[in-house]
């Protein structure tokens, strides 16, 4: 009758597939009742192993060791054979975390894997071993205890050197926020200080005009966090809602009586799109703001965006005075180029319906 | 509201980007307050000379944290009461202000109308 043997339980060791199932146990007398054929063979077993294997008695004292074990850690079968575990090579095994596995752990759990054992070794200094422990549990109520060890101390350093890196990384990030915050804040500052300065309306509007488009970039920035910078998606309605707000107040303020509302359905874009939606809406409000409400007439501006899958639109319209046959029929302004631009980079159509009752431009992305 | 003779609210920014601080001045020298530019907190007494109604502060000054001076300041006696709005670039800037126990903040690239706004809403606080 076939019983499992120690064989099997090698299957668990990583790296190593081995099954092979006998009628012999460690150590245990073969067919022919000579006890040294076991032995042999479970010797030569164990030496073929690549990590470091440790097969140790009740009492913790060595049984036998693999060849790799008596490489790595400068020992040999004559200085193991019988000793106890934790007087191996002058005490260099007597760690604490190691006497808790074997006296603690092992009793009650059987089998433990990558128990993590840091240790200042006199022979190969400060290392950090992974250790695999199975407990066997024979018929008789006798025990053996098998112990494989890896030694994990370069994957540990270089476990702790990407983290330093990634950290570094993070603050850098910071870092770039801030200076690119910085700039812009003084950018824009600098042109709306600009533009209560001058004497004409039409220069005044250009400032503000070239104050809106920072504040459409400067926006992105802010939604942008620098610890998911790498995936950079940014939720539409959140942006345009602040991009509007900050629309109205450099481009409406309390001067007129406009009032710049946002519509949006959820969803997230790149930021690389949302830029592309931002300005596009920038240009469309200075558009409706510019032409919509001559005089001092008030009105309202609704920028609207909606998703479903990969579909999306994004429309503004108004409820001014429509686009007149001039306005028609004269070149494209600047910003009219600009949205054409993004929208064909983007893939989307524009369409414009513009009768008395307002304008509505709407970009749409089938 | 502290003494002064032209009845200026007195602001203090402390920002250690000379260009920000250049345009902050601007803006608000433009609404007719009163302000002074430091590029690093000087100490708790440097504060109390100049005696400001609001403060300014940069969470990431270059050698100091923003949020460690705030803190130190709102535990003075001689300081607690000034309105401090930290200055942030920092996406969770909200949090950020309450940890350091400031008044308000605002998120750079801001406004000027923000600036403005906040500016008003703590002279209005200090005159009620």
């Amino acid at each position: 009758m076939l019983r499992p043997s120690i064989f099997t339980l090698l299957s668990w060791n990583k790296g190593y597939i081995l099954i092979l199932w006998t009628n012999y146990t460690l150590g245990s007398p073969t067919r022919s009742g000579d006890p040294k054929d076991g032995h042999i063979l479970t010797r030569a077993i164990i030496d073929t192993i690549r990590e470091p294997l440790i097969v140790l008695d009740e009492n913790l004292r060595i049984i036998v060791a693999s060849r790799s074990f008596y490489k790595k850690f400068n020992l040999t079968h004559k200085n193991t054979r019988d000793k106890m575990f934790y007087d191996l090579g002058n005490g260099q095994w007597n760690v604490p975390a190691l006497r808790t596995l074997l006296e603690q752990v092992i009793p009650k759990h059987t089998t433990v894997e990558d128990y993590e054992v840091r240790h200042d070794f006199p022979f190969l200094g400060s290392r950090t071993m992974s250790v695999n422990a199975l407990e066997i549990r024979y018929e008789n109520g006798r025990k053996k205890m098998l112990l494989s060890i890896h030694d994990a101390t370069i994957e540990k350093n270089l476990e702790s050197e990407r983290e330093k890196l990634m950290a570094q990384k993070d603050l850098l990030l910071k870092e770039m926020r801030h200076r690119i915050a910085n700039s812009l804040q003084l950018i824009a500052s600098i042109l709306i200080l600009k533009a209560g300065t001058v004497k004409s309306e039409e220069s005044r509007f250009h400032l503000e005009d070239a104050h809106s488009r920072i504040m459409t970039i400067a926006t992105v920035q802010e939604q942008l966090d620098p610890s998911t910078f790498d995936e950079g998606d940014v939720m539409v309605g959140k942006y345009l809602t602040a991009l509007c707000e900050s629309l109205s107040k450099s481009m409406i303020g309390g001067r007129r009586a406009i009032t710049l509302t946002v519509k949006s359905g959820k969803g997230t874009v790149t930021s690389e799109e949302v830029i592309s939606l931002g300005l596009m809406t920038t240009e469309l409000v200075i558009n409706s703001l510019k032409h919509a409400f001559p005089g001092e007439k008030g009105g309202k501006v609704l920028v609207t965006y909606s998703a479903k899958g990969p579909k999306w639109s994004l429309s503004v319209a108004d409820n001014g005075t429509g686009h007149s046959k001039k306005a028609d029929s004269s070149q494209p302004g600047l910003g009219t180029g600009i949205v054409a631009a993004l929208a064909s980079q983007m893939k989307a159509v524009i369409k414009t319906k513009s009768t008395k009752l307002g304008t509505k431009v709407s970009v749409t992305h089938v | 509201m502290s003494i002064n003779s032209d009845n200026k609210t007195k602001i203090l920014i402390i920002d250690d980007n000379q260009g920000i601080l250049f345009v902050m001045k601007q803006a608000l020298e433009l609404k007719d307050h009163h302000v002074r530019t430091v590029s690093s907190f000087e100490g708790v007494d440097a504060i109390v000379e100049f005696s400001p109604d609001i403060i300014f502060l940069y969470v990431s000054l270059a050698d100091q944290d923003g949020r460690a001076v705030c803190r130190e300041l709102k535990s003075n006696n001689a300081t607690k009461d000034i309105p401090i709005i930290m200055l942030t670039a920092y996406s969770d800037a909200h949090k950020l202000a309450k940890e350091a126990t400031a008044d308000d903040f605002l998120s750079k690239p801001f406004e000027l109308e923000d600036l403005w706004e906040k500016t008003e809403k703590y002279t209005k606080q200090k005159t009620t």
